[in-house]
């Protein structure tokens, strides 16, 4: 036990020395969720603000005299010129400066006083704020095609029931945080996981492959200390290490969540109910085994390269085998069942999904647990024994 | 002492490239050392001379234990080393020309850490530290990291963490390699000092200088296998004509 605490000791020393493994461990998890709450969501919601305070410039050709004009002329915001007949629509978009242009057809005005359909075409451009400029215009023309059908229901001495026979009422049982758990409960696991991966990705590689690199696993492996114990206490790091990165992104997350919560809006208060002390404990103790495995299996990746750049390029396309489960597992139809349950990284991507949407069913999160402790022992195992091969060892 | 009796390493060897492709050329072996065996007594340095690729190194990580023999045995004071690695390598330290040192610890946090790893006594431990530190004149740069420190500091560094456990059988492989006149000097002063304090030392090397410099026995190994191994006094009366270097050529020559 004095040995594996030296080793973990040491080893931790050396990584909290070195830049590189302080940014893969400290660094990126504290700032990726500030940066994707404060940042991203911050600067998006700003975006939309803009686009639905910005003045619209929007050219109509052949308009008619007709209350919709009216509705557009006195729209708050909108900027209306009238261009000449003939007109090319999409080059005064995309080159003119408008942010759109609509096209009334010449019987317009007569089709809407009569009982058909006035036809008019809206050129916009959907890329950029084009969306919100359209969805702003459509809100005009709804509201005058409302008043309209009112208006030919009423003069057939109808209501609006006539054409509305069937009203539904929605009730949807699911809790709010199983709608939130739902959505987002597999996107927050999914970068824990990743973090906890990276964060424990570097340290695996400087411990096993850099030793060798820098001729100091030789030296190592002359000491009189089991190899045994050498290992676990390596391994004991890049747990730690791991588990350190995916404490520190939930921390931040919260902190940023805490900070920020007013300027991002709803986000914050859709996330904060999921995170209830249980549930971050549930989803560590999942975790814990599974970051054995990532330690056990980067551990023995990266004993069997030959210097560092050799295990990063071994190690760096392993990261697609978490990906892939992960986003197996934020598909919304893929469900924790017992079959599910014993699939390494899918597992824990659904089980904490049901966590945090606190919709959890025991039996599978316990298959859950019996799949990822076996997994961490068959990671450790392999791990013991093929970092004990002198082949592996001295591999040249 | 050190007893080494017919130790021979076979490895795999690596594909090339080509038999990768094609699949096919089979597998086939490489004997890296091939039957050697000598005896190193206390008090006394074996040089183990050979050209670069001899097998040096291996059968030295061999009887370091950290390789183990396709066959034969190694006896580091009494121990076998294929049946008891741990008690062995507590009696030996392990030297190279790379230093092996951590880069980001210092000198004093490399020593403690090496003085954990051979279990020895915090008591005994902090005492052999500072004896260490003052021999080796280390205490000016005990604190600053080792990737900090000049190349003949390092191996200041390297050979106190060599002696932490105070083994009775030190094995310096090819220890100056690439290091300038200065490093080399202190290194070879040290093995001379381990001699004098009564330890069984065993270097290696392929620089003839530090033969006629150290050697109280010598072996000269080509190919995998010891080709000659004799008191260097029988040696030199053996080639007196002939300078240290042509000796040498003729002992190849003759294996090969």
């Amino acid at each position: 036990m004095k040995i594996i605490w030296a080793v973990f000791k040491k080893e931790g020393l050396d990584t909290l020395r070195d830049r590189r493994a302080i940014i893969a461990m400290i660094v990126i998890p504290m700032v990726i969720f500030p940066v994707i709450f404060g940042g991203l969501g911050f600067f998006a919601i700003k975006e939309v603000k803009k686009a639905q305070e910005k003045v619209l410039k929007i050219g109509l050709i052949q308009a008619p005299e007709s209350p919709l004009v009216d509705s557009l002329t006195n729209q708050e915001g909108f900027e209306l010129s009238d261009l000449p007949s003939g007109t090319d629509a999409k080059d005064q978009v995309d080159n003119n400066g408008l942010d759109a242009v609509i096209v009334f057809n010449e019987s317009f005005a007569d089709e809407l006083n009569g009982t058909g359909a006035g036809e008019l075409s809206l050129h916009y451009r959907s890329t950029g704020n084009g969306g919100i400029s359209r969805n702003r215009i459509m809100n005009v023309i709804r509201d005058y095609q409302t008043s309209v059908r009112e208006t030919r229901i009423k003069d057939l001495g109808y209501t609006l029931d006539f054409i509305n026979p069937v009203k539904v009422d929605f009730q949807d049982t699911a809790t709010q945080q199983e709608q939130i758990g739902e959505a987002i409960g597999g996107f927050i696991p999914y970068l824990f996981i990743i973090l906890c991966f990276t964060g424990a990705m570097y340290p695996a590689i400087d411990l096993g492959a850099g030793e060798k690199e820098r001729g100091t696993l030789e030296t190592l492996l002359t000491s009189s200390a089991p190899l045994i114990q050498i290992i676990l206490g390596k391994l004991a790091l890049i747990v730690c290490s791991g588990l350190f990165a995916a404490s520190l992104s939930m921390t931040s997350m919260g902190l940023a969540m805490m900070s920020m919560g007013s300027r991002i809006g709803d986000i914050s208060s859709q996330i904060g109910p999921m995170l209830q002390p249980l549930n971050i404990l549930l989803f560590f103790s999942l975790l814990f085994p599974l970051t054995i495995f990532f330690a056990s299996f980067l551990m023995t990746l990266s004993f069997f390269a030959k210097s560092f750049k050799e295990a990063q390029s071994i190690i760096s396309p392993m990261m697609a085998l978490i990906f892939i489960p992960l986003i197996f597992g934020m598909m919304p139809w893929v469900k924790l069942t017992y079959v599910t349950a014993a699939v390494p990284i899918l597992n824990i991507s659904l089980a904490s999904k049901a966590i945090f949407s606190g919709n959890v069913e025991w039996g599978p999160v316990a298959v859950v647990y019996v799949s990822l402790i076996a997994l961490a022992g068959i990671g450790f195992v392999a791990c013991t024994k093929l970092a004990s091969k002198e082949s592996i060892l001295f591999r040249s | 002492m050190i007893q080494v009796e017919g130790i021979s390493k076979v490895f795999k060897k690596a594909e090339t490239n080509k038999q990768k492709v094609y699949r096919t050329a089979p597998k086939t072996t490489f004997t890296a050392v091939d039957n050697v065996s000598f005896t190193c007594q206390p008090g006394r340095i074996y040089t183990l001379l050979g050209p670069n690729g001899a097998g040096k190194t291996t059968a030295l990580r061999i009887v370091a234990s950290m390789l183990q023999p396709t066959t034969g045995t190694v006896k580091i004071c009494g121990v076998d080393v294929t049946k008891d690695a741990r008690a062995a390598r507590a009696k030996l330290g392990f030297l190279t020309g790379s230093t092996g040192l951590y880069n980001r610890l210092t000198p004093w946090e490399t020593l403690k850490y090496f003085a954990a790893l051979h279990q020895v006594e915090d008591s005994v431990s902090q005492e052999r530290m500072e004896q260490l530190i003052d021999r080796l004149a280390i205490g000016e740069f005990a604190d600053r990291r080792v990737g900090k420190l000049s190349m003949g500091q390092k191996q200041r560094v390297s050979i106190a963490r060599t002696l932490m456990h105070d083994p009775e059988v030190i094995i310096f492989d090819e220890p100056t390699n690439g290091l300038d006149v200065l490093t080399s000097r202190t290194i070879i002063e040290w093995i001379r000092e381990c001699k004098q304090a009564g330890k069984t030392v065993i270097f290696s090397t392929h620089i003839m200088g530090e033969v006629s410099l150290l050697s109280d026995d010598l072996g000269v190994i080509h190919n995998g296998k010891l080709c000659y191994d004799d008191s260097f006094e029988n040696f030199k009366s053996q080639f007196g004509q002939h300078s240290l270097e042509d000796a040498f050529i003729s002992i190849l020559e003759d294996a090969s």
